[in-house]
């Protein structure tokens, strides 16, 4: 079974149906479960997690980073989208800086990997982007920052923009194997 | 939350309203004198006061002459005019699949440092019909704007067997059942967030070989 993990705040009252709903949609036979109720000893039964993006004012996943210590021993897959990716950075040593960027982007391939392996435009909805750690290696980027990383030890992933947009093909690569 | 709801009269505006009617302050219409307009062209927007009269919430109302980028200016202004009336937190879309619209809005409340929520963002085009016949939401096609539609369409009220033509034409011609690719647009005459309903007194159909519209001269509430 695959996890999608919501991290709307309850002050963005349409995060859910915004941000987590349409990657549900995408993946097909999964479960929601919002961040706060996840339970660290029963997170192994989920092979592939997903955890998706917010709105631009919605922050609070950034003040309970503690909620997601469970990702040190998770040894599945897991692909981070937009706030996801800020929480699996930030996790592993990355630090934030200020990146705005909404709308069509232009995202470059940088290392092959399972997801993309030419020039792409994608949807940006962030206020955030990672100064990126030594722990992970970098996939794409757009002319501002850093678009996709992998931890270099783990099937972790990360996505600045949405894929789920105009990119939705993307998500096989994350669920072939 | 106070929220101001951008509306224009059609499906989806009304069911994002309709979605956040616990926190809905105010309307918000941008009226365009473009007919190209992507971000607000929509056949019987002139409609909306009537429809913010059922509706009982105050409209904030704009005219824009349509020019790319400087509509959003436009726009702006109005949302602005929200915040120092209504106090507004944040504003509601009825976006669906448009980026260009979707980031467009998102900018300008980023801007304004509000939040911006768009309620039917990605949904299933068919399931948006599905369930706005389900919450007994009225609605009729105002434009059509793509083959094979052609004038027989205009003014024809959305139920179950118009919702499985339009899907049978999305298997064969690819379009958007709901019509986020332009091809059809709406006008609601009633729903659960109206307090009467509209009733058309008069109205015409305008076709022009392709694409036409059902201009509703004159409208009343029942």
């Amino acid at each position: 079974m695959i996890l999608v993990i919501d991290v709307n705040s309850k002050e963005n009252k349409f995060g859910r149906d915004e941000f987590v709903t349409p990657v549900a949609s995408i993946v097909g036979d999964c479960e929601i479960k919002h961040y706060k109720d996840i339970d660290p000893d029963k997170i192994k039964e989920y092979k592939k997690i997903i955890i998706c993006g917010t709105a631009l004012k919605d922050n609070e996943y950034l003040e309970n980073i503690d909620n997601f210590s469970w990702l040190n021993e998770y040894d599945g897959e897991i692909l981070g989208i937009c706030a996801g990716m800020q929480i699996i950075g930030l996790l592993f040593g990355c630090s934030l800086k200020k990146c705005n960027e909404i709308g069509m982007t232009k995202i470059k391939d940088i290392k092959k990997n399972r997801f993309f392996s030419t020039v792409f435009e994608a949807y940006e909805l962030h206020n955030y982007a990672l100064n990126v750690s030594n722990k992970f290696e970098i996939l794409g980027k757009s002319d501002k920052c850093v678009q996709a990383i992998k931890h270099k030890s783990k099937e972790f992933y990360g996505f600045l923009f949405h894929f789920e947009t105009r990119n939705k093909h993307f998500i096989d690569g994350f669920l072939e194997k | 939350m106070k929220l101001a709801v951008l509306y224009s009269g059609g499906k989806d505006s009304n069911y994002a309203l309709f979605k956040s009617k616990d926190d809905a302050v105010c309307l918000i219409s941008v009226i365009s004198k473009n007919k190209e307009s992507y971000m607000f062209h929509t056949p019987n927007i002139n409609l909306v006061d009537v429809q913010a009269k059922s509706i009982g919430l105050p409209l904030i109302k704009k005219i824009t002459a349509g020019k790319k980028e400087e509509e959003l200016d436009d726009l702006k202004d109005a949302i602005r005019e929200a915040k120092k009336r209504f106090g507004i937190d944040g504003v509601v879309s009825g976006a669906v699949e448009s980026v260009y619209q979707a980031s467009r809005i998102q900018r300008i409340c980023d801007d304004l440092g509000l939040w911006c929520f768009n309620p039917l963002w990605l949904k299933d085009q068919e399931k948006l019909l599905i369930e706005l016949m389900e919450n007994k939401f009225e609605v009729i096609i105002s434009g059509v704007f793509a083959y094979p539609f052609n004038e027989k369409w205009l003014g024809r009220k959305i139920n179950k067997n118009v919702i499985k033509e339009l899907v049978g034409l999305k298997e064969k011609y690819k379009i958007n059942p709901a019509g986020e690719g332009g091809e059809i647009e709406t006008f609601v005459i009633n729903s659960p967030m109206f307090k009467k309903k509209i009733k058309i007194i008069e109205s015409r159909k305008e076709w022009n070989g392709d694409s036409g519209i059902f201009k509703i001269m004159k409208a009343e509430l029942a």
